[in-house]
């Protein structure tokens, strides 16, 4: 789609997509490999590196037509070293060379954690504010077709906990667009976390993507009310998705909801939170890493600690178990919270009747007129495996 | 024999190291130097020698016995003193302390202190120059005997192999990591420049016993690294004079091999260093001024920091984050 795209605009800078009058349809994947493809051309000097960029598969098609366009010495693949990779993008960076570093699955990041915590995230300030460390590092997480323990976890919470570094996590084509250019443009160490089950997800990109807030790119978040708001809902990456995904749902059932979309992690827009929760009363919030010391926890104690008075019921966490993922399609169906769960914290938070998880699941089928509902497993109906 | 003008630097660095990591030994029971201090006490002769083969336009990083590679680079003393009384006017504003010194100015990109953590940075480094077409500068990571057993270590002499970097790894092997032996960490008969020669990089070993060899050696290599724009490995046997971290001798513990202990006090780099500028036509009346002319120096700078060490400073946490 994106090399459709490209011949018919015959090569799109950022001057000619800015001048475009219409929005254009973008998959998450296709915003980010054009945020890349305008932030190198904007910017001589940024590379952007990892294993397998120049694959056949592009990192999932978001470094399509980069090496093409920009050359071997700024779009190149890299030896199976994720930490010499992380301290290489650390020397880059203080010399001048701003860059995006890339690891398909967040999983392997962990061998680098030395080097984004010790180097990256510390160099700026350790030394006496000396250099800058202009990098962004894009860590793909997701779920599904088995990839069990170790190809299936995300580590925001973590990252969250490092002064010095930023988080951020785009929820669709046009968040994943802005974020990305926004996180090259800063000035600081930026985690870029991609959740793979919105890289196909279509969605429109606005013709003038929301100006950085400059100097204050962060935090940055949306919220969205549905209804007469009754109960506060805070989400991020793909579960905001699933969320909207929901509206309808909610809407039959009489549920307001004012649905909080963090886009930065750390730091995170706790205002826009607190004025949510304050109006509402109710709290709940999503996450897709354990519950203890879970990020989504982070929240409810700031919350809870910012104001009691307001709080009409105890604030709600839906979140992974405290497990390992298996990956055994038998032992994988319960591990994520379903749209049933979802539904039903939210019954229970405003009051609504209770009813029994069949009952709401005919209620979602109904709503959303989904008879049969995709394996748990798979992002898309279409999907087949094997990555 | 060298040029006159040549010994005259080495000189002048040598005792510009030496004094000054003599001065801070003896400054450090006044308590007025609170953080970790690795000294580079017996370990000033390659850094003095390298200081004539390293221009401002390189790019340098080093461990957390880092003080003579800082000054080798032409990082400022002054700045470096600061820095270990915590100073705001240290050169990273009293953050770093003793293992994380910087001076960007001359290239001194940095020294940190979690064993091989600078080696993939100082990698990084190098590939600016790539990117700006600037094919007459050189990438500097100083390293220890003990970060080569790092798994960094090997990902990073790999990545300059593979991309072909003007990166030069100088490996001061002095056979301890803290209190532990060489001899229980490494493979035996295993020597390190021939390892990383596998790694299919130009690899050598450098001896420091003669001054001239040393020279002349060193000089070679760097400068046909600079020429060919090609990774490097120098292994240099070296030992420091005095414990791991902290001013005092601590050879009484018994945990380093008495004849290496004795065979170092026989090369004394000082006297053999002396005796060679003698040889080329140095006078010993120039070699006291420039001894005197550093004393002054160092009675100025320490008198200074310690008359401003204790003065009230305000949290800078608004310096956490790059604008």
């Amino acid at each position: 789609m994106l090399n459709q795209l490209l011949e018919s605009r015959e090569n799109p800078t950022l001057k000619n997509f800015m001048q475009d009058s219409s929005r254009i349809e973008l998959t998450v994947a296709e915003s980010i490999n054009l945020a890349l493809r305008h932030s190198m051309e904007n910017n001589p000097s940024l590379v952007t590196m990892g294993l397998g960029i120049n694959d056949p598969k592009r990192i999932f098609g978001t470094t399509s037509l980069l090496h093409e366009t920009f050359g071997s010495n700024r779009v190149f693949d890299f030896p199976t070293s994720e930490n010499a990779l992380m301290g290489f993008a650390v020397g880059l960076a203080i010399s001048g060379t701003p860059n995006v570093s890339v690891h398909q699955r967040s999983d392997f990041f962990l061998l680098a954690m030395d080097q984004l915590v010790n180097s990256a995230a510390k160099w700026h300030y350790m030394f006496g504010s000396r250099s800058k460390v202009p990098l962004v590092v894009r860590l793909i997480v997701g779920k599904g077709w088995g990839q069990g323990p170790t190809h299936s976890q995300s580590f925001h919470a973590w990252f969250s906990h490092v002064p010095g570094l930023r988080v951020v996590m785009p929820h669709d084509s046009e968040s994943a667009y802005r974020l990305l250019v926004e996180a090259i443009e800063e000035p600081n160490p930026v985690i870029f976390i991609e959740h793979r089950w919105l890289h196909e997800q279509k969605g429109l990109i606005a013709r003038n993507p929301q100006p950085p807030k400059s100097p204050h790119r962060y935090p940055s978040s949306k919220t969205e009310e549905l209804g007469d708001s009754a109960v506060t809902v805070v989400s991020f990456s793909y579960l905001s998705s699933r969320v909207r995904a929901l509206y309808p749902v909610f809407s039959f059932l009489g549920i307001g909801i004012k649905h909080v979309i963090l886009e930065s992690i750390k730091p995170y827009d706790l205002d826009s939170i607190m004025r949510a929760t304050n109006d509402t009363g109710r709290l709940l919030v999503l996450d897709f890493a354990p519950r203890t010391s879970s990020f989504a926890k982070e929240i409810v104690s700031e919350v809870v600690m910012s104001s009691t008075e307001t709080l009409k019921q105890p604030p709600r966490v839906l979140t992974l178990p405290d497990y390992i993922q298996a990956t055994s399609f038998l032992l994988t169906n319960q591990f994520e919270f379903s749209d049933e769960d979802l539904v039903m914290e939210l019954m229970q938070l405003t009051g609504v009747e209770a009813l029994s998880k069949d009952e709401v699941h005919a209620i979602i089928s109904k709503v959303l007129e989904v008879d049969i509902r995709p394996p748990h497993d798979i992002p898309n109906p279409y999907f087949k495996g094997p990555f | 024999m060298t040029n006159l003008k040549l010994v005259k630097s080495v000189l002048s660095s040598f005792f510009r190291i030496r004094l000054t990591e003599m001065r801070i030994a003896e400054e450090y029971a006044s308590q007025l130097i609170r953080c970790p201090t690795h000294l580079s006490l017996g370990q000033e002769l390659l850094p003095a020698i390298l200081s004539t083969l390293m221009t401002p336009q390189d790019f340098a990083v080093s461990t957390h016995r880092c003080h003579a590679h800082y000054l080798a680079k032409g990082g400022n003393l002054r700045s470096m003193i600061l820095e270990l009384y915590g100073c705001a006017e240290g050169c990273a504003k009293g953050r770093g302390g003793s293992m994380h010194l910087v001076d960007t100015k001359v290239g001194f990109m940095g020294s940190t202190a979690i064993v091989g953590n600078s080696i993939p940075v100082g990698t990084g480094l190098a590939y600016t120059f790539r990117l700006r077409g600037i094919a007459s500068s050189l990438s500097f990571v100083f390293l220890g005997d003990g970060a080569t057993e790092e798994g960094v270590f090997s990902e990073s002499i790999n990545l300059a192999s593979v991309l072909n970097l003007p990166v030069v790894f100088i490996c001061e092997n002095n056979e301890y990591s803290v209190y532990t032996s060489r001899e229980f960490r490494q493979p035996r008969n295993r020597k390190i420049h021939e390892w990383v020669a596998a790694f299919g990089i130009n690899s050598a070993r450098v001896e420091m016993l003669s001054i001239d060899k040393s020279i002349k050696e060193l000089k070679t290599l760097v400068q046909q690294a600079r020429l060919e724009q090609k990774p490097l490995f120098i292994e240099v046997p070296s030992w420091r004079s005095v414990e791991h971290c902290g001013p005092n001798s601590d050879d009484h513990l018994n945990y380093r091999d008495p004849v290496q202990i004795e065979y170092w006090q026989q090369v004394n780099h000082e006297f053999r260093l002396i005796q060679y500028a003698l040889d080329c036509g140095v006078k010993n009346s120039e070699i006291e001024e420039l001894r005197q002319n550093i004393h002054r120096e160092l009675d100025e700078v320490f008198s200074y920091a310690k008359s401003i060490a204790r003065i009230k400073r305000e949290p800078d946490f608004e310096e956490l984050y790059a604008r």
